[in-house]
């Protein structure tokens, strides 16, 4: 399993190359002064107005030296430099607080929100970013695929569920790659996959180009409403199997079953420990009261993130593997 | 003879010089024509596709060493570098371009004013700035069509009868 960022160059390269240049020209010097062997570990960069920027690698805390203090001049022009110069063409990132850049490294946002009916209709006086340096981990589910292909050319349905940070969409993403490419060594070649991707980060598309490595019989429905998504996508690119993260809401469920029942295969992930957990969301209930999950694979943080706790039979709820396993 | 090729040259050169100062007042409605052409591409871009400035400006342009054309090119390249803000660039688009145009300062006023929210609004104030320019510029335009009509034929014919008269009076 190989741990490396978009492309496969180092994490140093990709901030240098993609992240400093959306950064103001005070900070990017801060920041490329840093020791490579520093830089290569970082996986978020955190910008607050008034306080000094902070670079995470895992737990530890990176700061520049001297620190640099990011001021309320720099949060307009790393505005401006994320979108563009084009607030307007990211308005519905702003509302969900947060805009793609180029080499799919999102931006998280924070400010005053400002409420229009009762909504959230925008961010305005911008004072924190969160960058979070993409990643992508080339075989994270060399362990996972064997239980997930129905011979001969189909996927399960499957739920990977676990809490937050647990690496369910690095795990999600390589599903999407191995799917589609296809596994030689299981006998398995590539089939079509749609990936319904609201929120860009299973393939991370930037203007419509998927920046991940998610495979080449793989098409992308970006920024679209999931639930909307995976009835879009199988009316326009008949997929054999269909991808969609952090499913959660009726409609979802709603969707899911259109899309079972369509006799297209259904890989999604949902926060939760367990798999009881999931099946007591009231949203999510119905999705378990035909058993028309086939496998669940749960997550955690055990061995870091990623760590397959168990596979289970979604049917029967026997638990094919038990880990953890990484 | 050589009083005659001197009357000539008198007549030729005042003549161009009515042409030059005919052709200002010919070629400004067709200049803001293009910009109030070049304004509703951009809308469509930005209200239809919500496509990023630097490339809604691009797409825009029109036609290439035209007036439109070279103050949207330069502020798209200017926008793209980075280096300016949207509103910045687009001040410094319009003054390069409006040395070499035959634009009044009263179409200059109303295209920097534009540029003062450039990108740094909603999508529907971005489209009320554009229609409110588009406006400003269509207004100009037509008084400015008016005003040709009469005032290019005057100074092409000014041009040489002072010519003829300096001519006539040094002879």
């Amino acid at each position: 399993m190989s741990n490396e960022p978009l492309g496969g160059k180092p994490v140093a390269d990709v901030i240098v190359d993609e992240v400093l240049p959306c950064l103001p020209p005070g900070l990017r010097g801060a920041i490329a002064g840093l020791p490579k062997e520093q830089l290569d570990r970082v996986h978020e960069i955190r910008l607050r107005t008034w306080r000094p920027v902070m670079l995470m690698a895992g737990d530890d805390e990176i700061h520049p030296s001297p620190p640099y203090v990011f001021t309320d001049d720099d949060a307009l022009i790393t505005l401006q430099l994320i979108a563009c110069g084009s607030l307007y063409a990211f308005e519905d990132d702003l509302r969900q607080g947060y805009i793609t850049i180029r080499g799919g490294h999102r931006v998280g946002l924070v400010g005053r929100v400002v409420l229009f009916d009762g909504g959230v209709s925008t961010l305005r006086d911008i004072s924190g970013f969160c960058i979070r340096v993409a990643h992508e981990v080339l075989g994270a589910a060399d362990n996972v695929m064997k239980y997930l292909v129905k011979p001969p050319r189909r996927l399960y349905h499957t739920l990977i569920i676990s809490p937050p940070r647990c690496g369910k969409t690095t795990l999600l993403r390589d599903v999407a790659r191995q799917a589609s490419d296809g596994v030689p060594s299981l006998n398995f070649q590539g089939v079509r996959v749609g990936i319904a991707d609201e929120r860009s980060e299973i393939a991370a598309c930037y203007r419509g180009v998927p920046q991940t490595t998610c495979g080449i019989r793989t098409d992308v429905l970006d920024a679209c409403p999931k639930a909307e998504g995976m009835i879009m996508l199988i009316r326009s690119m008949s997929p054999d199997v269909v991808i969609t993260d952090e499913i959660g809401r009726e409609e979802d469920a709603l969707a899911i079953r259109e899309v079972m029942c369509a006799g297209v295969s259904l890989v999604a992930t949902a926060h939760g420990g367990s798999l009881e957990e999931v099946a007591r969301r009231p949203a999510l209930k119905c999705l378990f009261e035909g058993d028309m999950f086939e496998r669940a694979v749960i997550l955690s943080q055990a061995h870091g993130p990623g760590t397959i706790e168990a596979i289970l039979d979604g049917g029967t709820g026997k638990t094919i593997i038990v880990g953890p396993l990484r | 003879m050589v009083k005659f090729l001197g009357a000539v040259l008198v007549v030729g050169s005042s003549g161009v010089i009515g042409m030059v100062v005919a052709w200002g007042y010919s070629e400004r409605p067709r200049q803001l024509s293009e910009l109030v052409s070049g304004f509703t591409l951009l809308e469509t871009e930005i209200s239809y596709a919500k496509t990023p400035l630097s490339e809604a400006l691009m797409r825009a342009r029109g036609q290439k060493g035209s007036v439109a054309g070279r103050i949207f090119e330069t502020a798209s390249h200017m926008i793209a570098s980075g280096d300016q803000s949207p509103g910045q660039a687009w001040e410094t688009a319009v003054r390069c371009a409006y040395s070499v145009s035959a634009l009044t300062s009263e179409d200059r006023d109303a295209l920097l004013a534009f540029g003062a929210n450039l990108g740094s609004c909603s999508s529907t104030n971005q489209l009320r700035h554009i229609a409110l320019v588009r406006e400003r510029l269509r207004a100009n335009e037509m008084k400015a069509r008016d005003k040709a009509s009469e005032t290019a034929r005057m100074w092409r014919y000014l041009g040489l009868t002072v010519g003829a008269m300096i001519a006539l009076m040094l002879y």
